[in-house]
């Protein structure tokens, strides 16, 4: 019933006339009627385009400041991060992408495009396409789509680090005490509001600096600048599945071999967690790249 | 282990074999080979080798044989067969890295060519997997029970009525020389949907009265043709996108749905009618088959199934069953709603390392678990759908059983082939015989 109750409200977003994308957000709203690839015109977000498709996403500036991970304090540049997980639209364009020598940036001819899934156990990851975040990426999955994506458009994009992550999470969310766990479900897809499915990208409101569903929703990977790829990967910031005690800025979860135990294919896929349905991600982009 | 070895030699001669020898060595130690836990599923115990083969080195028969060895103490990969050599050292290396010590597969003993399952039969086998394409399945299956040799087969198990009758020849064979045969159908073996079904069919939802099942994907893995490549070697490198070889993705991909709905039903069904067609897959890149298939099955008690898969880029996946009865409905395998509701709340087994846990067992403790027959009829059950939305006709379990159907080129080697036209509702008749390299199949 939950389902059917979103795809209504979806309809009734899509019927009057908002973009999904800037659902509890005004100001994009209007600007996205004459949409170049481009604005930053506003000193807060702007809106990327990925040329030749309809799909669109809000990117939203995470102003600089330090964070404490792993017990070591860091500073974080002012940097973008996207308002929302990266939807299947998205991740599909790349994944089906035919027209990959048309890009020219000379690192596209290392980017590679994700095998297709066979179906894994009882149930291929994913509760819907359109709108629903991208689930079961691995690491390298999502970092090709980050580069892909940044030779579509022109800027950088990358998967953000722990510390980007963190801070901007803090910044979103406030300090841990100001974090009311009864409250978590108002901003939150969570294991006591979420009925074990993963639902669309940015349905519930946006934390304060206009970011949707940084916590719950999908677990999201995250890259440390120094990580090297036999580095097992990690998701931040507790995912559908998890309690409320877990959905916080300090959230991890380390990738574990559970993750593909049912994937029956040697090797592994490098693109798929037959077994982490919960596990997305998000881009950030430098600022001024 | 060289004694056993010796021991084998007199098969022939009506002595003892080195099968019946793994059956009573572990007789005499059985509180050792009680399933046990170990990890997250029931472990096979008893420690006498099994000498192991695969035939069809690709991903999942990589996967199968390290299953294989994860599932059970003294298991070792011997011998290997493929067509191709590229797929052959990946899968070497592969297996070497996880099966350290166990994988004792030596260069002599590595075979390709269309006949490589007849030289890895000829190396001791105690245990043999089949993974190639479903095609060649019905005769690597008779070979092997001919020699001797227990078997894990890989769904489906084969593509048209000629293949099924030859499995269900050698599924009674097996069961006359008490050799144990294992089919891919992994949820059989998954704790999960045998609790859900032993409910079911204990009453829990009343008197199943239909089901749905669903295979509902994105598109799959192709080969680009490459310079060279004769018909033959493109074909079976993509041999989803051809009828002949991998039965259609209802059969190959959507049987396991198909399956749980016999399970539920305890029964096959006994006719089908269908819709299906190729609509947005039509590349010729992509062969012959449809992209989406669906089908009414009706069962002797009256239950009618309704099945649905799709391979189609950029649509969602469902992929399940819903079963309703006259007092309540289950998805099969994690509850049930009705009359008495229930969750299904054991451990999470994996189902792929399962299914070897629970064939290696039957074989040392001398109680061969026979599949064969129920997923003939399985795999059979979705042909007859196949051919229900080919032809556009109603096909009866009869027709198709005793169909004059053999999809596959009289020899197989290296060269011509041509692509078989895309069936056509209306046109295609069930009884199209049997084919030759030279001729266009569907004619």
């Amino acid at each position: 019933m939950r389902m059917l109750l979103w795809n209504f409200l979806l309809a009734l977003l899509v019927a009057l006339g908002g973009p999904l994308g800037g659902y509890g957000r005004g100001p994009g709203d209007t600007e996205r009627q004459s949409s170049p690839a481009l604005r930053e015109d506003s000193s807060d977000t702007y809106t990327e385009s990925i040329p030749n498709t309809l799909v669109e996403f809000d990117m939203v500036r995470v102003p600089g400041g330090s964070v404490t991970v792993d017990g070591k304090e860091q500073t974080v540049e002012t940097f973008w991060m996207a308002a929302m997980e990266v939807r299947w639209e998205a991740f599909d364009t790349y994944r089906l992408d035919e027209n990959m020598e048309d890009l020219e940036d000379a690192e596209a001819d290392a980017i590679s495009l994700p095998s297709k899934p066979y179906g894994f156990g009882n149930e291929i990851p994913g509760f819907g396409q359109e709108k629903y975040p991208a689930l079961a990426v691995t690491r390298n999955a999502a970092q090709q789509y980050a580069r892909w994506l940044s030779a579509k458009t022109g800027h950088t994009y990358r998967l953000p680090t722990p510390a980007e992550w963190k801070h901007a999470c803090r910044l979103g969310y406030g300090t841990p005490q100001n974090w009311s766990p009864d409250r978590i479900g108002e901003h939150a897809w969570y294991k006591g509001n979420a009925d074990d499915e993963a639902h669309p990208a940015a349905a519930l409101p946006p934390n304060e600096l206009g970011i949707h569903d940084q916590l719950g929703n999908a677990a999201e990977h995250v890259v440390p600048p120094e990580a090297g790829e036999d580095d097992p990967s990690e998701v931040w910031g507790g995912s559908y599945l998890s309690s409320a005690g877990d959905l916080h800025c300090s959230a991890r979860q380390q990738k574990t071999p559970a993750w593909q135990e049912s994937d029956p294919q040697l090797p592994k896929s490098q693109w798929w967690l037959s077994d982490a349905p919960f596990v997305g991600f998000r881009v950030v982009r430098v600022a001024g790249s | 282990m060289s004694t056993e070895h010796e021991q084998h030699n007199t098969d022939a001669l009506g002595g003892i074999t080195r099968r019946d020898f793994v059956k009573r060595g572990t007789v005499a130690t059985a509180g050792v080979s009680a399933l046990m836990a170990s990890g997250n599923f029931a472990y096979a115990g008893g420690t006498d080798t099994i000498r192991l083969g695969l035939v069809g080195c690709g991903g999942r028969g990589t996967g199968a044989a390290n299953d294989c060895y994860r599932s059970s103490d003294g298991i070792e990969l011997v011998a290997m067969g493929d067509l191709f050599q590229d797929r052959m050292e990946e899968s070497k290396e592969q297996l070497k890295k996880r099966l350290g010590d166990s994988f004792k597969v030596t260069s002599d003993r590595t075979f390709l060519g269309f006949d490589a399952y007849e030289k890895v039969l000829q190396t001791d086998l105690d245990l043999v997997i089949f993974a190639t394409p479903p095609a060649f399945r019905p005769q690597h299956l008779r070979a092997a029970i001919e020699s001797g040799t227990n078997v894990f087969m890989e769904k489906p198990v084969a593509v048209d009525p000629a293949g099924i009758r030859s499995v269900m020849e050698s599924a009674q064979m097996a069961e006359d020389k008490g050799l144990a045969i294992v089919a891919g159908t992994q949820r059989r073996h998954d704790p999960a949907y045998q609790a859900a079904m032993k409910r079911i069919h204990d009453g829990a939802i009343g008197e199943v009265k239909t089901a749905q099942v669903y295979w509902n994907q994105g598109g799959l893995w192709h080969h680009e043709r490459e310079p060279g490549m004769s018909d033959m070697e493109w074909q079976v490198r993509n041999w989803l996108y051809f009828t002949w070889l991998s039965g259609d993705h209802i059969v190959e991909q959507h049987v396991h749905n198909i399956d749980v709905a016999n399970w539920a039903l305890q029964a096959h069904p006994v006719k089908a009618l269908g819709v299906g067609g190729r609509q947005v897959r039509t590349d010729p890149s992509y062969g012959h088959i449809f992209d989406h298939f669906g089908i009414e099955f009706q069962y002797e008690n009256g239950a009618r199934v309704y099945s649905m898969c799709r391979q189609q880029e950029g649509t969602p996946s469902r992929v399940g069953e819903h079963i309703i009865g006259t007092k309540g409905t289950s998805d099969g395998h994690s509850t049930i709603d009705g009359a008495t509701n229930w969750t299904y709340e054991g451990k999470d087994v994996n189902p792929y390392v399962q299914e070897h846990a629970d064939l290696v067992a039957s074989i040392r403790e001398g109680e061969p678990l026979n599949e064969g027959q129920r997923v003939a009829e399985s795999v059979l059950t979705a042909i007859m759908g196949r051919e229900a939305a080919y032809t556009g006709q109603e096909i009866t379990w009869e027709e198709v059983l005793n169909a004059d159907l053999d999809l596959g080129p009289d020899s197989h080697e290296f060269g011509s082939l041509p692509i078989p036209d895309v069936p056509a509702p209306g046109q295609t008749t069930l009884n199209r015989g049997a084919k030759t390299n030279a001729s266009s199949a569907d004619a």
